[in-house]
């Protein structure tokens, strides 16, 4: 390597995120993202499409597509399938590549720690956003397409809720993922405490005596309901937002001082 | 200018693990060896040079530069080979040494081919499915590749066939030609013997001893095994004033170590006797390694 490209490589790699090792990192990564979105925006469309084009009579009473999108779709499918999917990449993107060793060979590069863990991290919320962009863009158009009776300005700020959710939850896997050096410790802390709040918001709706268990989940943040009310969301959303963030930051800065078994 | 240098550097881990006020200088040009068992502290040492781990005490630099705070500047510079053969899944090797040639901001992968050739490795295939040996070839050619002044390896031979093994002490030679600094951390004594100009050798976290290997091979005694045909010469000699090593009175053997000043008494005084053989019984490096540790032949097998 001669001085000037040593110098191109040093300054190129001032930069908070490498682009070299985002697009190898979305590489890697870009089919579970395809099949999540995919799963998610198909529930979608089927929902918005039976429940437009269920004759008025067939329908259950209640059964409105408010509430299969509130409770069904946005209550649970919104929350389940994209906290498996930041559960799973967000142990993989830093845990698994130190607990497996590979990291070692990224590092050895004049890539830095703040680097690899920046460019994950953008790379992980920005996946998150990809997913739910996409399913904006399916409710809207599946709406149109079926002529379904849709608020979308509700349903485009149930969508940016769900989001919230799962950038707040990320924080937890990722913040895990950063912090510990084995999988086993960061996939037991950062799925087992989101996956433990989804099971007590379940048991919290089960019987009004469990009632208070929801002040002991974060999903408790996130309410559908409250959205298609149009009221009592938005500090919700700023908390969200604000943990999630903390949760980050604390990843980055833990990932960036911690001695790294390679 | 020492291009490695670690000062005082201290680590511990507890349970006698880590690196304890080791210190050491490895000079431009100088291919240098870290030789102890497993769990002796190599790896310990080698993290604080790549910049993974940070001191408790004392310092770590490379190229004057404080390992800790510059890795990127350290790094353009430098090739690594990791003791632990760890790739992702689903990748070819190919397509791996091309990802980290990116990252190094290569575009020309014409060494990283040489050396594939040297090894004759065909990096096509997916790495799931590489033996050990392929593994480690990826990685060496990861570290050799962009003809770093400074190489960190850390037991670079394991997994490589003993053809293989010739193939990569040529190639550390010829690095050591171009100019390279190489810190080569080993558990098997005739890479390291053949290898290094200077060798280190670390127990415990604890730097034990720095020796020439040529010093060794070179050295002014050497041991002399002498069978005698009578067992009565055997106590005729022990009366002599040489130094005698060893008694094995069933066959009739003696071992001497013996100063060069004094061969030749030595040969007057033996050819009196009736022999049947003496061999000379090279020192190795083994030898001088096991000084520092415990010298059963149980132990000998492990290290």
């Amino acid at each position: 390597m001669n001085a000037q490209a040593i110098k191109q490589s040093i300054k190129d790699n001032y930069k908070i995120v490498n682009p070299k090792y985002l697009k190898q990192t979305a590489k890697s990564n870009y089919k579970s993202l395809i099949i999540f979105t995919l799963v998610l925006c198909t529930f979608l469309a089927v929902i918005i499409g039976v429940s437009a084009s269920m004759a008025d009579r067939a329908r259950m009473p209640g059964m409105t597509l408010e509430w299969l999108l509130s409770a069904q779709y946005f209550g649970m499918m919104a929350i389940m399938f994209p906290m498996i999917y930041i559960i799973m990449l967000g142990n993989k993107l830093i845990a698994g590549k130190v607990d497996k060793g590979d990291m070692a060979y990224v590092l050895a590069t004049p890539t830095t720690r703040m680097q690899v863990v920046m460019t994950s991290l953008i790379y992980f919320v920005m996946s998150l956003v990809i997913m739910f962009l996409c399913i904006l863009l399916t409710g809207i158009i599946s709406a149109a397409a079926f002529s379904a009776d849709l608020d979308l300005g509700n349903f485009a700020m149930m969508t940016f809720g769900a989001f919230l959710l799962q950038f707040c939850l990320g924080g937890i896997c990722f913040a895990a993922s950063c912090f510990f050096n084995r999988s086993n410790s960061s996939l037991a802390v950062g799925g087992g405490l989101p996956v433990a709040f989804f099971m007590l918001k379940i048991l919290s709706a089960v019987a009004d005596e469990l009632n208070f268990l929801e002040f002991f989940t974060l999903l408790t943040l996130y309410s559908p309901d409250a959205v298609a009310a149009g009221t009592g969301y938005v500090g919700q959303f700023i908390g969200m937002a604000v943990i999630g963030i903390a949760l980050y930051i604390f990843g980055v800065v833990s990932f960036k001082k911690k001695d790294l078994p390679l | 200018m020492a291009v490695i240098k670690v000062e005082n550097l201290t680590k511990d881990y507890g349970d006698n693990r880590g690196v304890f006020d080791v210190s050491f200088e490895v000079e431009k040009g100088e291919i240098f060896g870290f030789l102890g068992p497993n769990g002796a502290g190599k790896t310990t040492a080698i993290r604080h040079l790549m910049g993974f781990s940070k001191p408790q005490s004392g310092k770590t630099f490379i190229q004057g530069m404080d390992c800790w705070t510059k890795q990127k500047d350290i790094q353009s510079n430098l090739g690594y080979l990791p003791g632990e053969i760890a790739f992702p899944d689903g990748l070819t090797g190919l397509q791996f040494i091309k990802d980290i040639a990116d990252l190094r901001g290569m575009k020309d992968l014409g060494r990283a081919q040489e050396i594939m050739d040297i090894f004759q490795l065909n990096a096509k295939g997916g790495m799931k499915r590489m033996s050990k040996g392929m593994k480690q070839k990826v990685g060496i050619v990861c570290a050799f590749m962009h003809t770093p002044e400074v190489l960190i390896l850390d037991e670079p031979t394991s997994g490589l066939d003993p053809l293989m093994q010739r193939n990569f002490i040529d190639l550390i030679l010829a690095e050591k030609t171009r100019g390279a600094t190489i810190l080569l951390s080993s558990h098997m004594f005739n890479e390291v013997e053949y290898t290094c100009d200077r060798v280190a050798i670390i127990k415990q976290g604890h730097l034990m001893s720095t020796v020439k290997p040529e010093d060794i091979r070179h050295g002014q005694k050497k041991t002399y095994k002498v069978e005698f045909n009578q067992p009565k010469s055997i106590e005729v000699i022990k009366q002599m004033n040489f130094d005698v090593e060893d008694t094995q009175e069933d066959n009739n053997q003696l071992v001497f170590t013996i100063d060069d000043s004094e061969i030749n008494k030595f040969m007057a005084e033996i050819s009196k006797h009736d022999i049947k053989f003496l061999s000379e019984r090279k020192s190795t490096l083994e030898d001088y390694f096991m000084k520092y540790y415990d010298n059963s032949p149980e132990n000998r097998e492990e290290v």
